[in-house]
């Protein structure tokens, strides 16, 4: 039996790793010149030898999967950090996040100003318990926040995931269920594909066009070439799928829960910069604002005193992300207000990631109807089975639920294949008692 | 006799767009207190029309524009307001058969650019015979993502450009965003324009209305019988009904106590935004590019079609309106891009270059009170969620072109949506207190 691995992302490389270990003949066709997906590293650009992460970047606590995954291949993590301060009760919450500096219209708040604006968060949470599906914006409002604490509460969703407040719901931030106990790998987020995709065949700069059922089997095409096989895995992000031509066409159901998935909009910037220890002191654990830079934090001191500061920038429309200058000021800006160090930029990496037809935005908006779009999104369609961040019942929008859900597909697969296998044999046993 | 005689005596409306002032004047008409809280300086949300720049008075609606000949509420308010339309434009081939789809329709010489060329002649025939035989060996199923059918009936890439125009024109999404449902179920037909533009019809609703400008709103809160609306300065009003007629993407953004239910958010916070504007410039060569331009001329650039928005005016310059959207979005934010992108477009067209008087532009989605132009719903689901935001929520009603399935995105529904949920308020019956009802109807 053959398998088409359609996208060598997280999802699909851990398809196609399991299905090769089972004897499957697998073949990953991926649309970029890299592997690895919205986990995209770039060496080379920063001094040092040190990466770029341009996409995921946390591994956080209960992210079993992944850490087994580094641990058997031998990829390694950095120190253990934590995203923001607790509070004052050792309880992590939508308010922690305010704990840290926060920037609101330029302007670095003083620490008094803002724990008093995070104790006041804080209480509204006990006094007015959120509804999982409720925008934060529309709990900010129900609870009476205060103007300036409905502002700083707000910005955290330039934070997680990325989005813009009207579209993101309570469940994300309340109860806080990431950043307590986190890691970046070491040698930058792609080192985990990279060490996936060894020994697998990937084909390289191989964007699918058309997957057709051709007989009882099916048919890939890229631009230059077409695989027959008996099973396909889609691992594309949301957006990316709906590049592709399916004939048949797909179910509605399956079309419906796409489109109904939209992708949150932004990027990031990722700059190295001088007097590393000091910055990297200074920031503290992260910084987030409601300017062009929603959350920013650093890697770990590197050599001679550098540090390399990552930004995320949601698409606020106003052109910073599609403007690499505008960028990279914007992300010198925020680290001079934080931290009061006149910023030494040495190089920097801006990534427009709804730019990108292969990604389509930073990652799936699950909001709308969790968990029966993940059902519908990851179901197959015949043997088309359907892998990525998008569809894991765990660790939705993760690199854990990314691999979580190339397990599950292989699994799929395999599972077929037995059918099929029963199938033949008792088709043989008929034959001969004939 | 009337069965019920009293109706509830207060409304408010949040949102003075087309949808929120068609039911506070229906409202008023029918003798109901009603107070409109709109948020921006203006009226009519996504129906604006601006003069400013313009010579000699001319206009240009940087919202909702097309008055299509199946807009029979927004076409019968206009006639009972007073408010003109004018003579209809055909964007459709004249010739086109009545067995033809849209997209068929708009398979026209001389009208579509791919790669910076109009298409005539022999390249326009290839075009145009290989995407009618594509339609025939592999019609386009009505729930089909635009981009994959292009993908399952091997489209060239210069067919697959000439098609992007087009299908961007009719909703304003990127081809991978949305199925083709408004091409391939009938056709677009007469279309007209309010002369003098969109805001005619908008300052014709709103005359005589109590209408607060300035004041966006924060929260909606239910309690005992009763509706309070709080205002992002503090202010807070009463009422018996409040009818919510912001934009689709605004709703999440306002409070509500007791919160919406879940299933109500989740459809909201999963549409997807057209996201975009326009971009609108006055030409000096008004008659050649009345002459080119009027029918409306598609692109597979980033303005996906050009028009003249002003039709009805038949000398001196003329406007052109162009829309961008999805990725291609980016160009409205820089002063330039966007308008050399109109200037491209307008060029090729007429075949001559031309000379700018003025422009403007509009993104709708940074705009807070829009956040985007607006929403279509995809075809396999647009019944189910329309009736869905339709739904009142106790004594909160909820207007807007997105409550109405296949229309959402145009004024029509827009109308619609109001009319609907002023109906919905004047029938229910006025609330009752205990004391009258003991004193009126309890047997002593």
């Amino acid at each position: 039996m053959s398998t088409i691995v359609i996208g060598a992302g997280l999802a699909g490389l851990a398809a196609a790793r399991r299905l090769q270990a089972s004897g499957e003949e697998v073949t990953v066709l991926e649309a970029q010149p890299h592997v690895g997906g919205r986990t995209r590293t770039v060496r080379g650009r920063f001094l040092h030898d040190q990466p770029a992460d341009l996409g995921a970047s946390f591994i956080d606590l209960g992210q079993d999967l992944i850490l087994q995954v580094c641990a058997e291949l031998g990829v390694r993590l950095t120190p253990r950090t934590e995203l923001f301060p607790r509070d004052p009760d050792g309880r992590a919450t939508a308010a922690s996040p305010l704990r840290n500096p926060v920037v609101l219209g330029g302007r670095l708040l003083d620490p008094a100003e803002r724990d008093r604006i995070a104790d006041e968060v804080r209480t509204a949470l006990d006094a007015s318990p959120p509804l999982p599906t409720e925008t934060l914006p529309a709990w900010a409002a129900r609870a009476r926040l205060s103007p300036v604490a409905r502002r700083a509460f707000l910005a955290q969703t330039g934070a997680n995931p990325v989005e813009e407040p009207w579209a993101t719901q309570m469940a994300h931030v309340e109860p806080l269920h990431i950043g307590t106990a986190c890691w970046m790998l070491a040698d930058g987020s792609d080192s985990l594909a990279l060490a996936l995709a060894r020994g697998l065949d990937v084909r390289l700069e191989q964007p699918v066009r058309l997957v057709r059922r051709d007989g009882h089997r099916m048919t890939v095409e890229t631009d230059s070439d077409s695989f027959t096989v008996d099973e396909v895995i889609v691992a594309t992000p949301v957006k990316p799928t709906l590049r592709i031509g399916f004939d048949p066409v797909l179910p509605e159901w399956k079309v419906g829960a796409l489109t109904a998935t939209p992708m949150s909009q932004g990027g990031k910037v990722v700059a190295q910069y001088a007097r590393g220890r000091e910055i990297k002191e200074r920031l503290g654990l992260a910084a987030m604002s409601d300017g062009p830079i929603g959350f920013l934090w650093a890697r770990p001191v590197g050599p001679e005193d550098t540090v390399v500061v990552l930004g995320l920038v949601p698409d606020r429309a106003d052109g910073v992300l599609h403007d690499e200058d505008r960028a990279l000021k914007a992300l010198d800006d925020m680290v001079r207000t934080v931290t009061g160090v006149e910023p030494q930029r040495l190089a920097g990496i801006v990534q427009d990631w709804p730019g990108e037809q292969y990604a389509g935005g930073v990652v799936s908006s699950l909001d709308g109807d969790f968990p029966r779009l993940v059902s519908l999104l990851g179901a197959a369609v015949g043997p088309v089975h359907f892998a990525g961040e998008h569809t894991a019942e765990l660790w939705a929008t993760s690199m854990d639920g990314a691999l979580r859900s190339g397990f599950r597909v292989a699994d799929e697969v395999l599972q077929r294949r037995r059918t099929r296998e029963g199938r033949l044999s008792r088709t043989r046993r008929l034959s001969r008692t004939r | 006799m009337e069965l019920i005689t009293r109706t509830p005596t207060s409304t408010v409306v949040v949102g003075a767009g087309l949808a929120g002032l068609t039911a506070a004047r229906r409202l008023v008409d029918a003798g109901s207190e009603v107070t409109v809280l709109e948020a921006r300086d203006r009226l009519g949300g996504r129906a604006h029309s601006v003069t400013d720049s313009f010579a000699e008075g001319q206009h240009g609606d940087l919202g909702a524009e097309l008055v299509l000949r199946h807009y029979d509420s927004l076409i019968r308010t206009c006639g009972e307001l007073g408010v003109e339309l004018s003579d209809p434009v055909f964007f459709e081939r004249p010739d086109t058969k009545p067995d033809e789809t849209s997209l068929e329709g708009f398979l026209d010489e001389g009208r579509i650019i791919v790669d910076g060329e109009l298409l005539t002649g022999e390249a326009f025939r290839e075009v145009d015979t290989e995407i009618r035989k594509a339609l025939r060996n592999a019609p386009l199923a009505r729930h089909e993502i635009f981009e994959q059918w292009t993908r399952r009936a091997r489209l060239s890439p210069r067919a697959r450009g000439a098609l992007s125009g087009v299908l961007r024109m009719a909703v304003q999404y990127d081809p991978f965003q949305t199925d083709g449902q408004h091409l391939v179920e009938g056709r677009l037909g007469a279309v007209r324009r309010i002369v003098g533009g969109s805001r005619r019809l908008v300052e014709a609703l709103a005359r005589g209305i109590d209408i607060r400008l300035d004041t966006p709103v924060l929260a909606v809160r239910q309690s005992g019988g009763r509706v309070t609306v709080e205002t992002e300065s503090g202010e807070t009003i009463s009422a018996d009904r409040v009818i919510v007629a912001v934009p689709p993407f605004v709703v999440p953004t306002l409070g509500f106590d007791p919160p919406l239910p879940a299933t109500r958010i989740g459809a909201l916070t999963s549409l997807q935004r057209a996201s975009g504007g326009k971009v609108i410039a006055q030409y000096a060569e008004g008659d050649a590019v009345r002459a080119a331009l009027t029918r409306g001329v598609f692109s597979d650039g980033p303005i996906n079609i050009a028009w003249v928005g002003n039709p009805y005016v038949t000398q001196g310059p003329a406007v052109v309106s162009g829309f961008l959207c999805g990725a291609d979005r980016q160009f409205l934010e820089s002063d330039d891009a966007a308008v050399a992108g109109l200037d491209a477009v307008v060029e090729t067209a007429v075949g001559s270059p031309v000379t700018r008087i003025a422009a403007t532009r509009k993104d709708w989605t940074p705009d807070r009170f829009a956040l985007a132009m607006g929403t279509t719903l995809p075809a396999a689901q647009r019944g189910s969620l329309a009736a869905q935001f339709a739904f009142p929520d106790r004594r909160v009603h909820f207007a807007g072109d997105y409550t109405v399935g296949r229309l959402s995105g145009t004024m029509e529904a827009a109308v619609r949506s109001g009319e609907r949920a002023a109906d919905e308020v004047l029938r229910r019956p006025g609330r009752m207190q205990l004391a009258e009802i003991d004193s009126t109807l309890v047997r002593g």
